[in-house]
């Protein structure tokens, strides 16, 4: 059975624009799902409509077969965690203080974590290279050490669908590759499902299960990477020419940008 | 030990909050004692002692300056530093706005007309006559400024803000133009505006008091909320808080507090944007300890004040907001060249 089952959503933030038109997909559980798109295609709206965040204006969205919207809040907090788009922060909370707060939905109430929720979050900083900044207030950190604390955040809440908004935005190369290799393992040894949005087409070619493209707020291709990523349909959707072949020791669908 | 009490950034453990509000409660204690025995009659802490608890031989002349005259007084003082200090960290976790204070959306425009009308209009039939009045202001402000911000049932922190910025400086325009109109009489006015305590009395105090504790104490169960709504409403929606429900409830408490605490001491300016922030630089962001040491740090400070602005120029008073602002700056600027 699927473990997000999307059916005929459709969203507008001003009414009659419509930013999703009539999308329909379904996610497997454990899979690594990434969604891509030219900028406002709707993909960070699916996303937050797939956490609930935002209501569809018609369709449904199902968790396990059960509509969303049949899950009390702190229940889907403890299945979904979203990691959204960064953003200035104007409280200086240090980085283990952001990363405790992932645990409050297992906190049924409680006012102070316990041993258990500060290891879970230590593990979880050590998984995101955030450890060494345990004690920094995050005001002060770069945008990619930000972005990894609060996946680290999202981790802590020991989801079972992990949902992020181009996680990747900030980082320098060494951690992009650190944080896709990290979420490929979550969704290889624990099952966790991951669905993310990214701009980086190589990155998701190289780790994602399937590629959801969309366009104007539908569903142009869904596919394995080989079968979404190809010259024609980037064309079409991204409108701008590349050269795609394949990866020399993978395999896999490599992007390659001209001039 | 300072680092203990202060700003380490290590998580909030329980027994650090406990240390730290002990220490607080006791120093309130001692300052509220020091301000008993304080004024134009200068009475040691013994008799201040014996007068209060009864222990001791009490005098008669000491019980009434000290139960009559300046209990009450320092109640008060503790009531309003206490609760606009509470309102101003709510309005900034609500607002995620460091410079948002209890006044920001207007309230103390509305309780500043109701006590205007109070006056010009009836000049003090019963002592409820102007706080009722006040509270009304303050209500009919609040209602205003929610049907205002309010956004498909939601109230936007941008719109909350632009709004009672607006029907702040209405209602104080329309103060002004009365003023300007009724000055004789009115003159009282511009005492009230600076804020003053030397209205205390327990019949007021006895329905501001509670009215104002009573909304404070579930600013101290929310603060676990006002924690995941600091870093976005959309991460604190996905981690399971409803936003919309904080949002208003914290609105409403807000505007409660401030509309009951300008009743009864007008517009105390300064304590509720300064007393948070002195609370973060010293004992960090989490709201945990943040909301229940802004009440003391905030009763502490405006007790001190108040107790400065009876005194120095005895028997003339300083209208305790200029005080307010005069202490609080400097210690302010001193602690944020420190950090």
């Amino acid at each position: 059975m699927p473990v997000l089952t999307v059916d005929t959503v459709s969203f507008s933030y001003i009414t009659g624009v419509p930013t999703l038109q009539n999308v329909s997909l379904e996610v497997n559980p454990g899979e690594f799902l990434t969604l891509v798109g030219p900028n406002g295609s709707g993909k960070s709206t699916l996303l937050k409509l797939l956490d609930r965040i935002l209501l569809p204006s018609s369709g449904k969205i199902l968790l396990d077969g059960r509509p969303l919207t049949a899950y009390a809040r702190p229940e889907l907090a403890r299945r979904i965690a979203y990691v959204p788009q960064d953003r200035d922060m104007q409280f200086s909370f240090s980085v283990e203080d952001i990363v405790l707060m992932g645990r409050a939905p297992h906190m049924h109430g409680r006012l102070f974590e316990n041993s258990h929720d500060r290891s879970v979050a230590r593990r979880m900083m050590e998984l995101t290279d955030t450890v060494h900044l345990a004690a920094h207030a995050i005001t002060n950190l770069s945008g990619g050490e930000r972005q990894r604390a609060f996946i680290a955040r999202a981790l802590a809440q020991e989801p079972r669908v992990l949902l992020l908004d181009e996680p990747t935005a900030h980082l320098d190369i060494a951690h992009q590759v650190d944080i896709f290799r990290l979420l490929r393992s979550l969704t290889a040894e624990t099952g966790v499902t991951v669905v993310s949005v990214s701009h980086d087409l190589n990155l998701s070619a190289l780790h994602s299960d399937r590629i959801a493209m969309l366009l104007c707020g539908g569903l142009a291709a869904l596919g394995t990477p080989a079968d979404v990523l190809t010259t024609e349909r980037i064309r079409e959707v991204f409108r701008t020419e590349v050269m795609v072949d394949n990866h020399p020791a993978l395999g896999t669908p490599r992007v390659t940008m001209l001039r | 030990m300072s680092r203990f009490l202060g700003r380490d950034h290590r998580p909030l453990t329980p027994k650090r909050l406990t240390v730290v509000l002990v220490l607080l409660s006791v120093l309130l204690l001692a300052v509220s004692i020091f301000a008993l025995s304080v004024g134009s009659v200068a009475i040691t802490f013994g008799r201040v002692l014996a007068a209060t608890t009864g222990f001791g031989t009490p005098e008669a002349t000491d019980r009434l300056i000290i139960l009559d005259i300046r209990l009450p007084r320092v109640l008060l003082a503790i009531i309003v530093g206490g609760g606009l200090s509470v309102a101003g960290a709510m309005l900034q976790a609500l607002l995620r706005n460091p410079l948002a204070e209890p006044y920001i959306l207007g309230i103390s425009s509305g309780g500043t007309m109701g006590t205007i009308l109070a006056l010009g209009l009836s000049a003090g039939i019963s002592t409820f006559t102007a706080p009722l009045a006040s509270f009304a202001g303050s209500a009919l402000v609040m209602f205003l400024v929610y049907g205002i911000a309010r956004r498909h049932g939601q109230l936007d922190p941008y719109m909350l803000l632009l709004a009672g910025i607006m029907v702040g400086a209405f209602f104080n325009a329309a103060v002004l133009l009365t003023v300007s109109f009724f000055h004789e009489e009115l003159r009282n006015v511009f005492l009230w505006l600076m804020g003053n305590l030397s209205g205390a009395r327990f019949e007021t105090l006895a329905v501001a008091g509670p009215l104002t504790l009573a909304a404070c104490l579930p600013a101290f169960f929310l603060a676990k909320r006002y924690n995941l709504i600091a870093t976005g409403d959309d991460a604190a929606a996905q981690l399971g808080v409803d936003v919309r429900v904080l949002r208003r409830w914290s609105y409403l408490l807000a505007s409660v507090i401030t509309g009951a605490v300008v009743s009864v001491s007008g517009v105390v300016g300064f304590v509720g944007l300064l007393i948070p922030h002195m609370c973060r630089i010293l004992f960090g962001p989490d709201h945990r300890l943040l909301m229940p040491s802004s009440f003391l740090m905030g009763a502490t400070f405006l007790v001190l004040a108040d107790t400065l602005a009876r005194t120095i120029i005895a028997p003339a008073e300083i209208p305790v907001g200029a005080v307010t602002a005069a202490l609080g700056a400097p210690v302010f600027v001193y602690l944020l060249r420190r950090k």
